[in-house]
Formats: C-alpha cells, sequence, structure tokens
C-alpha cells in the first residue's frame, strides 16, 4: 500500500482537514519529518477497504493507533488478522508498525447516509498551544464532508463494498478535521482514535453536529485526550475518544543564552566563516556565536528563508556581520560559485562549517529501508563533500579550519538510526582522508549528544536532548583556545558539559 | 512487598500488566522481565507515552510516572527503572513508599 499527493489531496477535500503538516510542502520541510505526512485518518479508511469484500456487518468500535509517520511514496505492508466479529489490521513498513488498529462488527443492519452539504466551521486550522487547551476545554460545531471528494475517495478505497458503512467512513474524516483544524488543531500529531458507534438508528439525513471535551491534559508529553459526542439530528451517530500530541516549534538559541555561554573574546574578529545549514538549529547557533566573536558569516541556508533572516536580524548589533547565501549546498558547481564570491568579496576564508543535514526518521537494518538508508547518506555526504571539496584550497591558504557536526551516535549508535550513523561515519572517515590531503587545515568534528532542534523534535526525542546553544558554546571555546596551535590534524570535540560564560 | 500505602506491590504490577494489556491485547503473557523500552521494548514510543499515562490514571493519579520518566537521564540506560514490568513497578512502589514516608 502506497500513498501519494493525489491521495493526500483527496482526503484533504473530502474531509475539510488542512493542516499544513499534510498539505503544505513548505510548513512540512520545516517540521521533525522533513516532508508531507499522509493524513493518520487516510491510512485508516484505507487499510479498513482492504477488509475482506462481502462483509455487511457494520463497525460498533474502531481503534486506531497512529504509532509513526505515514509518508508518502513508501511501500507499507498491511497484515490483517479477521474473525466474523473481529478484526486486527497492522499497516507495516517493515518490522516497524506504524498504524495498528483494530475492529468488532455488530449484527444490524447499515443505516443511509445522506447528509446535507455545508461548509465546515473552520477553513483554517486553529493555533492552539497545549497551555490553551485544559481539561474541560471544549469546541462544538456542525460538519459534513465535501460531497464530491467524499464520493471519490469511497470509490478510491472501495469502501462502501469493503463493508464498511458510509457513516462510518464520514466518522473518520470528521475525527481528522477534529484534530487537524480544531483540538488542538495546527499543532496536532494525532496518536489515537477510539469510536464506539450506536447499534440501530434511521436514515442519517443531516451534517454532523459534534461537540468534543478535553478529558486529560499531559504537561510533560504535551499529550491531550478529548472525548467527543457526533450526532445525526437527535440520535448519536458515533461516541469518540482521541488522543493527540501538542507539537511545540523548537526556536532557535536566543543571543542571550550564547552569550551567557560563549567565552568573551576579540581573537576571532575579522575571520570569515562560511556555516552551512545556518538558518536552523546548532548551524544557526554556531553562526550567532561566531557573529558575536566579531567574525564575519556567511551563512548559507536551503530553503528556511524566514528563519535565516530571523537569525541575521538577531545579530543587527552584532560586532560580526551576517551575510546570507541561500542555496543547495549538495551542488558542488553551486558551492564552488559562492566560494568565488566569497574570496571575490572578503579574500579570504577562516572556518568552514559543515552543519546542514537530511530529515531523521526512524529506520532499520532491514530490506526495505535499504534504498532509504543508502538516500540518507548519499545526501549527507553531498551536503559535506560539496562545500568542502570546492572550499579546502582557500582554507588550506589561510591555514583555516573545517568544523564537521558529527554526533555521539558514532561511537554510541543507536538502533533506528543506522542510515544516520552510517552517514555521520563516512564523514567522518572524509573528514580524515581530507586532514591527510590537507595537512595545513585544521579539523574539528563535533560529537554533540541528541540536540534540542527540530530534527529530534518528537515526543520522547526531546527527552534528555542538549541545548544547540550549549554546544556551539563549546566549539567557539575549542576555536578561541585552538587559535595559537599548531595547524593540521583532527580534533574530536566530545564532551559537552554544562557550563557559563567565564 | 508491603507497602505503606493501600497498594500492595502484586496490585501495582497488575495494574502495569493490565495496562500493557489493553494498549498490546496481542502480546502473549507478559512477565517482570518484559522490556519497556530499548532496542527489545514491546511498546513504540507512543505506546510507551500511552502506557505511562494510562498506568498513572488506573493508579488513580497518586504517582506523576510522566514527570518521574523525564527527570531521569537516558531513555537507553539499561539501569533506567522504567526498562522493565519489574522495574518499572519497583519504581512505582518507591515512589508510593515515598510519598507516605
Amino acid at each position: 500500500m502506497t500513498f501519494n499527493q493525489d491521495d493526500i489531496d483527496l482526503f484533504s477535500k473530502a474531509s475539510h482537514d488542512r493542516n499544513p503538516l499534510h498539505i503544505s510542502d513548505d510548513y512540512a520541510r520545516r517540521t521533525v519529518f522533513g516532508e508531507r505526512v499522509v493524513f493518520g485518518g487516510l491510512a485508516a479508511l484505507a487499510c479498513l477497504g482492504r477488509l475482506s469484500p462481502g462483509r455487511s456487518a457494520p463497525m460498533s468500535t474502531l481503534n486506531c493507533e497512529f504509532v509513526s509517520p505515514v509518508l508518502i511514496g513508501v511501500d507499507y505492508q498491511v497484515e490483517i488478522t479477521r474473525s466474523d466479529r473481529h478484526a486486527h489490521v497492522l499497516l507495516r513498513d517493515g518490522k516497524r508498525i506504524v498504524v495498528r488498529m483494530s475492529v468488532t462488527f455488530q449484527d444490524s443492519r447499515h443505516i443511509d447516509f445522506a447528509p446535507t452539504f455545508d461548509e465546515p466551521p473552520t477553513s483554517e486550522p486553529t493555533t492552539r498551544t497545549f497551555s490553551e487547551l485544559p481539561i474541560g476545554f471544549s469546541v462544538a460545531g456542525r460538519w459534513s464532508p465535501d460531497r464530491s471528494g467524499f464520493v471519490k475517495l469511497l470509490e478510491r478505497y472501495e469502501l462502501s463494498s469493503a463493508g464498511t458503512a458510509d457513516r462510518q467512513s464520514a466518522t473518520l474524516l470528521w475525527a481528522s478535521y477534529l484534530v487537524g483544524m480544531e483540538l488542538p488543531g495546527k499543532h496536532a500529531l494525532f496518536s489515537r482514535l477510539a469510536v464506539t458507534f450506536p447499534s440501530g438508528g434511521t436514515t442519517c439525513d443531516s451534517a454532523f453536529d459534534y461537540s468534543a471535551t478535553v478529558t486529560s491534559a499531559n504537561p510533560h508529553f504535551q499529550l491531550v485526550t478529548a472525548s467527543a459526542t457526533v450526532r445525526c439530528g437527535t440520535q448519536i451517530v458515533a461516541s469518540v475518544e482521541i488522543a493527540a500530541f501538542v507539537r511545540e516549534a523548537v526556536s532557535n538559541s536566543t543571543l542571550t543564552e550564547i552569550n551567557a555561554l560563549c567565552p568573551s573574546s576579540s581573537v576571532l574578529e575579522g575571520r570569515v566563516a562560511l556555516v552551512i545549514g545556518a538558518s536552523r538549529g546548532l548551524g544557526a547557533a554556531i553562526a550567532q556565536g561566531l557573529a558575536l566573536q566579531g567574525c564575519t558569516v556567511v551563512a548559507n541556508y536551503a530553503r528556511s528563508g524566514r528563519e535565516a533572516v530571523e537569525m541575521r536580524e538577531s545579530l543587527r548589533d552584532a560586532p560580526g556581520s551576517v551575510l546570507l547565501e541561500q542555496g543547495n549546498a549538495m551542488d558542488a558547481t553551486w558551492c564552488a560559485g559562492l566560494r568565488d564570491r566569497l574570496i571575490s568579496k572578503y579574500g579570504r576564508l577562516d572556518y568552514l562549517i559543515t552543519s546542514a543535514s537530511p530529515p531523521l526518521l526512524p529506520l532499520w537494518v532491514e530490506s526495505e529501508a535499504v534504498s532509504r538508508v543508502v538516500s540518507h547518506v548519499a545526501d549527507s555526504l553531498k551536503l559535506v563533500l560539496s562545500p568542502l571539496a570546492t572550499c579546502l584550497e582557500p582554507l588550506a591558504k589561510s591555514k583555516g579550519t573545517h568544523v564537521l557536526v558529527s554526533s555521539s551516535a558514532v561511537t554510541k549508535p543507536v538502533a533506528s538510526w543506522p542510515h544516520y550513523v552510517s552517514a555521520k561515519c563516512a564523514l567522518e572517515g572524509l573528514v580524515a582522508a581530507a586532514s591527510a590531503e590537507y595537512p595545513t587545515v585544521k579539523f574539528v568534528v563535533m560529537r554533540p549528544p541528541r540536540l534540542r532542534t527540530e530534527l529530534t523534535n518528537t515526543p520522547l526525542g526531546r527527552h534528555g536532548s542538549l541545548p544547540a546553544a550549549l554546544a556551539a558554546s563549546h566549539l567557539i571555546a575549542a576555536l578561541l583556545a585552538d587559535r595559537n596551535t599548531s595547524r593540521g590534524g583532527v580534533m574530536y570535540l566530545d564532551s559537552f558539559e554544562a557550563h557559563s560564560r567565564s | 512487598m508491603p507497602l505503606r500505602s493501600t497498594l500492595t506491590r502484586d496490585q501495582v504490577e497488575s495494574v502495569v500488566v493490565q495496562t500493557l494489556a489493553s494498549i498490546r491485547p496481542e502480546l502473549s503473557p507478559v512477565s517482570g522481565a518484559t522490556p519497556l523500552i530499548g532496542e527489545q521494548a514491546v511498546v513504540d514510543s507512543v505506546g510507551f507515552i500511552t502506557l505511562l499515562v494510562a498506568i498513572e490514571q488506573g493508579l488513580g493519579s497518586v504517582v506523576d510516572l510522566s514527570a518521574s520518566f523525564m527527570e531521569q537521564n537516558a531513555v537507553d540506560d539499561s539501569q533506567h527503572p522504567f526498562r522493565t514490568i519489574e522495574s518499572l513497578t519497583d519504581h512505582i512502589c518507591g515512589m508510593l513508599s515515598g510519598q507516605q514516608g
């Protein structure tokens, strides 16, 4: 089973769920997922369509757990275990379960679904934060699917012939709308859905009237649960329990944070640094730290223009200056052009910091993941090799330094990160070889532990992570200490104890 | 081990086991050594969070397991108190005893 962008767009149209995590490339790219995520409700509907044809009983209960993100273009496997009254469905990516479902069926006839088709209560997702969703918070409204989108969706996944009642399919669409648009809304990450469908009833000939109330709010995991009731006229269509995480964007480090951690010095004043991947996370923190030390920073970014401008604006009063350079650092030709512009303008290059990395989603060492592991490693290599290959000569000329942002995962490998670990090991190998070829260039390999950046912004990923400002301050301190030592060789920076400015 | 709280260790373990069974009904009978975190864990990260929250509720919210988990230094530590059913049960009992003391 695979999903494409048309599938997502059709589900969005049918459900009125316009959450940007699913429909906006630009928004999704700036999240931990790095790309548009398939609606959990769409994956569940597609799985329901795989239940044996001919089953005529409607569902009594439906439980869905959205365990991992479902992504475009991945070939998922569907496992169905069923009896007359139960079905268990697993959507797998290799050995990793991404959606887990259980269904029970009832002994009753299907109820006709012929709703009126109204406009949804909202066409843009609300932007509630976790603190704005206390226990007892509630929303209510009237919803119906988009007529043409709903019909196409039912046909696309053969839901009617698979025995799923139309109003039950519509309930799944409504649940996606509720979570993605209203509760929590824009920052939602749908985790669980439990629906009870009462038996009996009469034709549903109006839109759904719904009400939903927050029943628990866990501040440590930013997890919200809510109970909801869906009615059609006076009859209850479904009783629903939902659970959703409220994603919290990871902001770039502030100058105050970096100032508090970095030593005060004029040693780096007038030096020229090129930072690849400088708009967010550790790259941004390093660019800020260098500018605060008086360096001229050429800050490369690929697509996060807003964050890059914010980073530059934050340094308006810094002793160093920041020049933004948008471009694809994987492209060696573009890197060569950037190098030429940089040398033409400043006459030298003292530091090259390669901090860009592809999005990091879990994978396993298994056949289903081979192409994705290889692709991740290749992209990671290009993001370092292209700028390094084009900048080594000017670095050698100025007896400069290349800083590779590697990871503690090189020495403490993380299961489910085989692509990341492989890439970082390969990059360290590249640096070792470059060091042998360019003895006048100093190489620094940073091996920070998991950083608090958008790359690790998951409910558990944030736990125990290191602030990017702290990692950046250790690098700045190392560069300051290194100014008067001999050139050449590789220095490994793998201690990131908390400290304060001295 | 009798606790100074109204819950015995067996009762706490029963809550943990039953909660896990409600989240992962397909699991074969579990034991004290059943891993909850790490490479062999029977629950994924979202399932683990769901488990902690459900156990808290199953114990009447007398312990803040979520906060306790976030205070631990490393998710994959072999000595992590949340690593197995047995260690988690002991950890909860310790929290309950501490409250009573």
